[in-house]
């Protein structure tokens, strides 16, 4: 049953997406692409790219889309669903009982490794990216613009990346 | 999102911003999308599971209405030229906000060599030999737990 298998896949990249969104994109390619052949990687991009710039949070963008792309809407809510689930097993379980040892030296040294951890791979992530999204002078300096926009705190994700989008559009149109 | 969620959370709860931030260190040591489970944990205090459904319903609607007429709309723009021209540079610029959250996520929590070296050794696993996400992030707890449990560890 499908709806079942992109739910729990779902549900499981939930439940690894430790800091935010960002950890979730090479447990999309992963689980997604790699192991259960739902999509390409080129649309597997594609829909990151997209995710990234409308409103409302990354992960369920994401489901969204992947759900919509595989062909149903229904596929979409059996996908936001499972990303969703952990949400909601942490206000019940972890802001009840897990809350009070939050600041003990143990879990926050757990915590700490795991964030420096993500940070790593977010980054492998934004490499390997990298390398089938910049391929020439213009997607060089459009991906530089974003990292300079995003950087300087000025702009959120969505309006850095949407300037930066439509100045690469501009390069690209007159570059070819 | 951030700014919302404190004035939900102060109006509605009563919540100072000491209490603000606790929740937020909750829904940010967990799991998921930390403004999910912000509004996850909000809505649970302000009416039980329902008000947790609630919500996670608020905050994931407008984006999924969003993406889904956009998808629309991309499918039927499928055929123009200038299409391939967004994507390509819409794929560019997520590249360089990527790149710049991890190094944004990274000023602001590595404090010391430890933190620094988990980090990178993540990254090379990863990026150099391909091992699981999972694998990774279960040794950087185990690490986290031997390593960085006394506070001047950063």
């Amino acid at each position: 049953m499908l709806f079942v298998k992109l739910y729990l896949q779902f549900l499981k990249i939930g439940l690894l997406g430790f800091g935010g969104g960002y950890m979730m994109i090479p447990l999309f390619f992963m689980d997604i692409v790699d192991r259960n052949n739902w999509l390409s990687h080129e649309e597997m991009f594609n829909i990151i790219a997209v995710a990234q710039t409308v409103p409302g949070t990354f992960a369920t963008n994401t489901a969204t889309l992947v759900g919509l792309h595989m062909g149903s809407i229904g596929y979409g809510v059996a996908a936001v669903l499972g990303v969703v689930t952990p949400a909601l097993l942490i206000a019940y379980l972890a802001d009840r009982y897990v809350r009070p040892y939050l600041g003990s030296p143990a879990l926050q040294g757990i915590l700490k490794g795991i964030t420096a951890a993500v940070i790593g791979i977010i980054f492998a992530t934004g490499l390997r990216m990298m390398h089938s999204a910049v391929v020439d002078a213009p997607t060089m300096i459009t991906g530089l613009l974003a990292f300079v926009f995003f950087y300087s705190r000025r702009w959120n994700v969505a309006a850095a990346t949407i300037s930066a989008a439509l100045a690469g559009m501009g390069l690209i149109y007159f570059f070819y | 999102m951030l700014p919302y969620l404190e004035e939900i959370a102060r109006r509605e709860l009563g919540a100072d911003s000491d209490e603000f931030l606790q929740i937020m260190a909750v829904a940010q040591s967990f799991p998921g999308a930390m403004g999910i489970n912000a509004a996850a944990i909000i809505g649970y205090r302000m009416g039980g599971w329902k008000g947790a459904l609630a919500g996670v319903l608020g905050v994931t609607v407008p984006g999924v209405i969003c993406a889904s007429g956009l998808f629309v709309l991309l499918v039927l723009a499928a055929e123009t030229s200038w299409l391939d021209i967004a994507t390509t540079a819409l794929k560019a610029a997520v590249v360089g906000i990527v790149l710049g959250m991890a190094v944004n996520l990274g000023n602001r929590s590595w404090k010391g060599y430890r933190n620094l070296l988990v980090g990178i050794a993540a990254m090379l696993l990863f990026y150099r030999f391909q091992i699981s996400p999972v694998i990774i992030l279960l040794g950087a707890g185990v690490l986290g737990y031997i390593f960085l449990s006394t506070p001047e560890a950063g």
